[in-house]
């Protein structure tokens, strides 16, 4: 006989967020797991394009989820777990890389290389690589901006909230990153 | 030069599902941590703040240039009022001892006697130590000053060693304590008063332990001694655990009063209640003198004796020795 796995279940009703929320804290054990498998995989696609490896995008989405998982009675709008989950990842993705910049300062920078190939032609590869040592050496909020605005195709109002900042904020963030991106490469505007 | 068309999502990324797996084990095992961890902190913080007032106990603190002076509320009821601008330091504060140093400035003491700790202050040319009471002290570069409002102390250095009582004055430099000057009385108004109206029954409720010493030391402020012995007498009667301070307290009025032979008596008696450390030693000295003074030469021998057996260094015991001398 074949186990699924919870997360791969289908339930019949399929519960909202809002009710996955009430159920884990309510102490439904089954609930969190849930959640997580709802919403880890976009999340960490996300992650791992702003990064560029998985690995660091591993680390950010496991410290997001605890502490989301943690703070769920915090989210007054159980509807908006999704954007809450990314706005927590961001915000994970700041500390990691203030960690970094601080470690960088006693020890060499040992950023994973970049991984994100997939099925880009060879000249693309190549420029995809040269697009994230560009994004390295970017402000951490700047860059983030930008991957959400120009990558992942975020509307700015969506970059402004994951990014916890102002619409006219996110617009600077953004414009600064692209300046800088397009002395290097033939980028289209992100606006 | 490649033109990157955006947005660059539809890029497959290596976020399988086995990496989404991995995360969720990791999210599993750190929530499990961090459970633990909150319940060994629930139990080992009262361990450690228990600790942590254990050692607070005897470390020194102080009390700096407060702008508008501070006050100190301890557990035993006892207050300490440091007026602005003065500099007061625990040294040492424990269950049997409380020890301050006033190095400047003044503070009002209101120490609760019941709980049986040893109160002193050091002011550097006098140490004041404490028998549950009321009382202030001010020290200057050049002098100490104590007022007693209630109760007693026993103020002592390498040359003098007084035991003041409520409405006593101490200034190093001077002899004998001089007492707080008298209140004023308030001048009957010239206009005649309206009658007063229908006067309550006497109260029949017998007055506290505390309202006694309180009448006594009223009494003894306004120079009535009379009426500060009779409180007195009734204070020591009652079953309290500060009888004996005031039969000591007895004991000097009656000496004051030159009833030596009395006042013998109720310094005895004040040892045998018991009386706060601090005053062992004046209560014994004072009972061989008392005696000597009475006339009862066996008695103060007596007295003496003890006094030498218990303190055979103490400030007394020449005069002790001068008793016992056939």
């Amino acid at each position: 006989m074949t186990v699924i796995p919870l997360h791969r279940q289908r339930e019949s009703s399929s519960p909202s967020d809002a009710e996955l929320i009430d159920r884990a804290l309510r102490g439904d054990p089954t609930a969190p797991e849930l959640l997580y498998f709802r919403h880890a995989g976009p999340v960490l696609s996300t992650l791992v394009r702003l990064f560029g490896n998985e690995h660091d995008a591993e680390d950010v989405l496991h410290d997001a989820f605890v502490i989301a998982l943690e703070r769920l009675d915090q989210l007054r709008d159980r509807a908006r777990f999704r954007s809450w989950i990314l706005r927590t990842a961001i915000r994970a993705v700041y500390r990691k890389e203030r960690r970094r910049r601080w470690l960088s300062l006693f020890v060499a920078d040992r950023t994973p290389a970049i991984e994100l190939m997939a099925v880009a032609t060879p000249e693309m590869q190549a420029e995809l690589a040269e697009l994230f040592r560009i994004l390295k050496i970017i402000p951490v909020k700047e860059r983030v901006a930008w991957s959400l605005r120009t990558i992942e195709g975020y509307s700015l109002p969506e970059v402004a909230e994951a990014c916890g900042c102002s619409l006219a904020t996110a617009k600077r963030r953004i414009a600064a990153a692209h300046a800088v991106i397009r002395e290097k490469i033939e980028i289209e505007d992100p606006s | 030069m490649t033109k990157l068309r955006l947005p660059l999502h539809p890029l497959k990324s290596h976020a399988g599902d086995d990496a989404v797996v991995r995360v969720w084990e990791r999210v599993e095992r750190t929530r499990v941590r961090r459970v633990r961890r909150r319940q060994a902190i629930k139990i080992l913080l009262p361990v450690a703040a228990a600790v942590l007032l254990y050692l607070s106990l005897d470390r020194p603190q102080e009390i700096h240039r407060e702008p508008a002076g501070s006050s100190l509320h301890l557990s035993d009821r006892s207050q300490v009022r440091v007026e602005e601008g003065s500099r007061l330091r625990v040294a040492a504060n424990s269950a049997e001892e409380v020890r301050l140093v006033l190095e400047d400035g003044s503070a009002a003491f209101d120490i609760d006697p019941t709980e049986g700790r040893r109160w002193s202050i050091d002011c550097g040319l006098v140490v004041v130590e404490v028998v549950g009471t009321r009382f202030s002290l001010v020290r200057t570069r050049e002098r100490v000053e104590v007022a007693v409002e209630r109760g007693a102390v026993r103020v002592h250095n390498d040359e003098i060693d007084r035991v003041l009582m409520a409405g006593d004055r101490f200034q190093t430099g001077e002899e004998e304590p001089k007492p707080i000057a008298k209140p004023k009385r308030k001048r009957r108004p010239a206009v005649i008063p309206a009658p007063p109206p229908e006067a309550p029954p006497p109260s029949v409720r017998e007055p506290t332990f505390d309202e006694l010493l309180d009448r006594a030391d009223l009494a003894r402020t306004e120079g009535r001694s009379r009426d500060a012995i009779e409180l007195l007498q009734q204070a020591v009667e009652r079953s309290d655990p500060r009888a004996g301070l005031a039969s000591f307290t007895l004991g000097r009025l009656l000496s004051e009063e030159g009833s030596h032979r009395v006042a013998a008596a109720a310094f005895e008696r004040a040892l045998v209640l018991g009386v706060p450390r601090a005053l062992e030693e004046s209560a014994n000295a004072r009972a061989f003198e008392a005696h000597d003074d009475a006339g009862d030469r066996s008695l103060a021998r007596a007295a003496a004796q003890r006094y030498l057996e218990r303190f055979p260094a103490g400030r007394h015991a020449a005069q002790a020795r001068e008793v016992l001398a056939p």
